[in-house]
Formats: C-alpha cells, sequence, structure tokens
C-alpha cells in the first residue's frame, strides 16, 4: 500500500475510535445529565417525567423510567464500541452507522430549542455548558461518519 | 544510553581511537557522570549548581512547570541528553509555539553535534567525555526531544518490537506497564514506561519516558508512532544506530586527539568497523537488559588494562578537599567546566534560533564582560 494512503488509513482509524470513544462519554453523559439533578433535589422524578405523584409511586413507573435509561446507555455504548472495533480491524460491519445518524440527526433536530430557550431569557450555565457538548457531539459524529467512509473507500481499493 | 554504552563503549572507542588506558578511562569516567552529576551530588560537594547535567526522579517529581521551570528542565536535557538535530526544521500549518517544541527533536548527525564535539577540541578529557555522551546519545534518544512536551514525546499503544523466533524476525506488540520498580521483562515483552499525562507541559512527557527504555536498549528494533509524526510510523533500529554511534565517536576522537583533521556530520571510522564490526555487532545486539560485562571484557582485551567499575565517590573527596583556586584543577572541576561550556554552547543556539524554550542567553567575552 502507498505510504500516504497507509497514513491516512491510520489518521481516520483514529478518528473513528476516538468518535467511539466520544459516544460511549456521551451516553454516560446523557444519563448523568438526567440523574444528577434528582440526586442532588434539584428535580423530582415526577416533575421530571411531568406526571402526577401519584403515578410515580407505581413502580412500573419507575421501571421504565430507568429502563429507558439503560437503553440510552446501551445504544451508545453500543454504538461507540462497534466503532472503536471496525476502527481497530476486528470487525468489518458498519452498522455503528445507522446508529451515528439517528444520534446526529437527533442532537441537529432539538438543537434550536436552545435558542427558543434563549429568547425566553432562560439561560443558565448548565444550559450553556449543555450547548457546548452538544456542539462537540455533533462535531464528532460528523468526524466519525466522513471518517468511515474514507476508510471503507481505501479498505476496498487495496481489498 | 546505558552504563555499557556510555561507560564500557566510550572507553573501548577511546582506546581504539589512540588514548591510552588512563586517558580513555578519564574520558569514559566523564561520559557515564553526565548521568550522575546532579544539583543533589554538586549541593553535596559544595560545587556549581547551574552544572548539572541530569536530573534525578526525585528532582523531577519537584521541579516547577511554569515558564522558568520548563526553560531549565530544557537547558539540562537538551544539552546533554536530546541534543537538538534541526533548530530551524520547517513543518506546515504549525504554530510558532509548536515549532519551538519540534525544533528541539533530538537526531544524529546535525550541526549541533559537530559544534559539541569542536567545542572539545583542545580542552580536557572530561570535555571530550561530554561530548562523547552527547553524540552517543544523538542516536541513540533520536526521534525525542529534551523538553516536556506531549504533543512531541508521546507515543500510544501501537508500539511493536522486532524479535528473532525459529530464524525469523516477527513482530511482537509491547506490553507497557507503570512499574518502575520492576526490571523489564524481555522474554514476555512486559516494559516500563511513563503514565500517560494530558497536561502538555507534564514532566511524564519528557524526553523518551513514553517510550520506556527502548531507545536505551542497544539490541532493540521497534515501531511506533511518535505524537510528532503525523500518523507516519518510525522503525527504530538500535542495532544499527549504536554501531553507527560507535564508528562516529572513535573517528570524533581522533579528531580531538589531532589524529584526523577535521570533523563534520555523517563521518565515521569504519576501519574500526572493519576490523571489530563482527565482535561490536555480538554486543550490540545480544538481547539483555544491560551490557557491561561485554564491552567491559572487550576492551579489557583491546588494552590489556582492568577497566575498574564506575564509582561515582571516585573523585568527589578531591574536589572537596581541594583549596577555592585549585578546584577548577580537580577532576570534577574540569568536568564542571565541560559541562558549563556545553550547556552555554546549546544554550545559545537554542535562543539565536528564536525559541525562548531553554530561556535567554547572552554571549559573554571573557575580556570586555558583558558589554554593558
Amino acid at each position: 500500500m502507498d505510504k500516504e494512503l497507509e497514513i491516512s488509513l491510520r489518521k481516520y482509524n483514529k478518528n473513528i475510535e476516538l468518535g467511539g470513544q466520544a459516544m460511549i462519554i456521551f451516553g454516560v453523559w446523557s444519563i448523568i445529565k438526567v440523574i444528577l439533578p434528582l440526586l442532588v433535589g434539584q428535580q423530582t422524578i415526577a416533575e421530571l417525567l411531568a406526571i402526577d405523584t401519584v403515578e410515580v409511586e407505581d413502580y412500573l413507573t419507575l421501571i421504565i423510567f430507568f429502563a429507558f435509561m439503560g437503553l440510552i446507555l446501551l445504544f451508545h455504548f453500543r454504538m461507540g464500541s462497534s466503532a472503536i472495533k471496525y476502527a481497530k480491524g476486528t470487525k468489518n460491519k458498519k452498522g455503528f452507522l445507522v446508529r451515528a445518524y439517528i444520534i446526529l440527526i437527533m442532537n441537529i433536530v432539538f438543537f434550536p430549542f436552545y435558542f427558543i430557550g434563549f429568547k425566553e431569557g432562560n439561560i443558565s450555565n448548565t444550559i450553556i455548558a449543555s450547548m457546548l457538548v452538544d456542539i462537540t457531539v455533533i462535531v464528532s459524529l460528523f468526524d466519525l461518519i466522513i471518517s468511515t467512509y474514507k476508510v471503507g473507500k481505501i479498505r476496498k481499493q487495496f481489498g | 544510553m546505558q552504563e555499557d554504552f556510555h561507560y564500557y563503549a566510550t572507553y573501548c572507542a577511546a582506546f581504539l581511537s589512540g588514548f591510552s588506558h588512563e586517558e580513555s578511562m578519564g574520558i569514559c569516567y566523564s561520559a557515564q557522570f553526565v548521568d550522575y552529576c546532579s544539583r543533589t551530588i554538586l549541593e553535596k560537594i559544595k560545587a556549581p549548581k547551574n552544572a548539572a547535567t541530569t536530573q534525578l526522579q526525585l528532582e523531577m517529581m519537584d521541579a516547577r512547570v511554569d515558564i522558568l521551570g520548563l526553560q531549565d528542565i530544557t537547558r539540562i536535557w537538551s544539552s546533554f541528553h536530546f541534543l537538538p538535530k534541526d533548530l530551524y526544521a520547517k513543518k506546515e500549518k504549525r504554530s510558532k509555539r509548536y515549532m519551538s517544541k519540534y525544533r528541539l527533536i533530538c537526531g544524529p548527525n546535525g550541526d549541533l553535534v559537530v559544534k559539541t564535539v569542536e567545542n572539545a577540541k583542545d580542552k580536557s578529557l572530561q570535555h571530550i567525555g561530554i561530548a562523547m555522551h552527547v553524540l552517543a546519545d544523538t542516536w541513540a534518544h533520536a526521534n525525542f526531544a529534551g523538553t516536556p512536551s506531549l504533543v512531541i514525546n508521546n507515543v500510544d499503544n501501537e508500539f511493536y518490537e522486532y524479535i528473532e523466533k525459529d530464524g525469523k524476525e516477527i513482530e511482537r506488540k509491547v506490553k507497557f506497564r507503570h512499574n518502575p520498580s520492576a526490571a523489564d521483562d524481555l522474554e514476555q515483552g512486559l516494559y516500563t514506561n511513563s503514565l500517560y499525562q494530558g497536561n502538555e507541559n507534564s514532566i511524564m512527557n519528557l524526553g523518551h519516558g513514553r517510550a520506556g527504555h527502548f531507545p536505551d536498549y542497544s539490541f532493540a528494533k521497534y515501531r511506533y508512532l511518535p505524537a510528532w509524526g503525523d500518523y507516519d510510523v518510525i522503525i527504530k533500529d538500535n542495532p544499527h544506530d549504536y554501531e553507527r554511534a560507535f564508528a562516529q565517536m572513535v573517528r570524533a576522537m581522533k579528531f580531538l586527539n589531532g589524529t584526523m583533521f577535521g570533523f563534520d556530520k555523517n563521518m565515521y571510522d569504519e576501519s574500526v568497523l572493519e576490523k571489530y564490526g563482527d565482535r561490536i555487532r555480538e554486543i550490540i545486539c545480544k538481547r539483555q537488559l544491560i551490557a557491561n560485562d561485554d564491552w567491559k571484557q572487550f576492551g579489557q582485551e583491546l588494552s590489556g588494562c582492568e577497566i575498574e567499575s564506575f564509582d561515582i565517590k571516585k573523585y568527589q573527596d578531591e574536589y572537596i578537599n581541594a583549596g577555592k583556586d585549585e578546584k577548577g584543577d580537580t577532576f570534577i572541576g574540569k568536568f564542571i567546566e565541560g559541562a558549563l561550556s556545553q550547556k552555554g554552547m546549546v544554550t545559545n543556539e537554542i535562543y539565536e534560533s528564536g525559541s525562548k524554550l531553554a530561556g535567554f542567553s547572552k554571549v559573554v567575552n571573557k575580556e570586555k564582560g558583558l558589554g554593558l
């Protein structure tokens, strides 16, 4: 293989690996973002879910709530670990791209809601921090997707 | 490099270049002393602390990493262990801050190594020994810089060594661990390196710490991705480099003792390799943590004289007991003079290149003073 292509391949593989690690961390962050206000008493589960307190006492509601959190975490983790395996050459399937697109589209679609909040005077440090994290995730996902296509192209070229 | 090369191999090179046994002992002792002459020892013998040629691990743990601390660290390590190869190297799309570190990357056959050798001409044996330590390290420590920098000195887990198995050369992934008290396990491929620290100026990112002792093993051939390499691989062939270092040391010392005229980049004494190449290669390629015994045996065969083991305290009493005006004539006194000269030269060259990483420098004429 041409030396320049080898260098490019290493670079894009590294980008994919870093993107995968970022997604795992982002998945953990998404859970922390929800659970932390509950732990410090800033919010209750009822307020979070916008339901009556009585409904919260229904254990099924709680189970569904935490199961949903787990699913979000699993979704990000699977995506990230698949990307890392693809980058290291231990896996050839690019199924993680589907998850990457889903996360990317969701982030882009919901991003403008920050500005709606700003218009209503709802500006706080935590919201700005969340915004910056989401920007980082979007950039990271773009990088991961583009790098995956480039790696695919190079691998196809050299079998 | 380790004691096997700095002490015993330097003795062999000195003797082969034409120095007597006693002169060779003086040179090789000085070459090895560069790895021991810390502020702690200098303070102990009440010698000038700015002549330090190394820093102990404990000293580095306490070292400041603000701008002044970094300059102090860079001055020592770049002057004696990671001599920059090209202070005017170019690399596109890089900031001035990055380039000031990139230009400190060590490598053989740079302009500074020629100046190092020339600086030792007509000087003491101790100064020659210092120059040989610096020259030898340009080969071993190539591709690392004598300043704490993550973006230059870091390596990642893509680190493979070439070993021989069933008569063939194969690649084996290196397993790094962070256990400074445990010796490297050559059989299992377990090596110690410095901890990853994300801070750019952390002491852990000084020199070749992230690559462990690999640069100091003469037998080691390995490939890795240096942080500065833009994803390009470096294959470091220590057996080849150590052989070159030896031949270059002989050539340099022939210049220094007047046997040959002139010294420049890419000059080697091939005659010594023609005669002793097989023996030297056998020592260099032998897979062992340290090759003291082999080099010592070779040296003793060459000279027919006993090479005493390195003793750090050998000349300390002489220096301590000497009068104020006599200290300069002692062994350590001459070593200090050589160290200050080398450090001053390199620091000035780095400063003249536009980098402030080694601090400010001004050439002072002994007769004219500061020129104020």
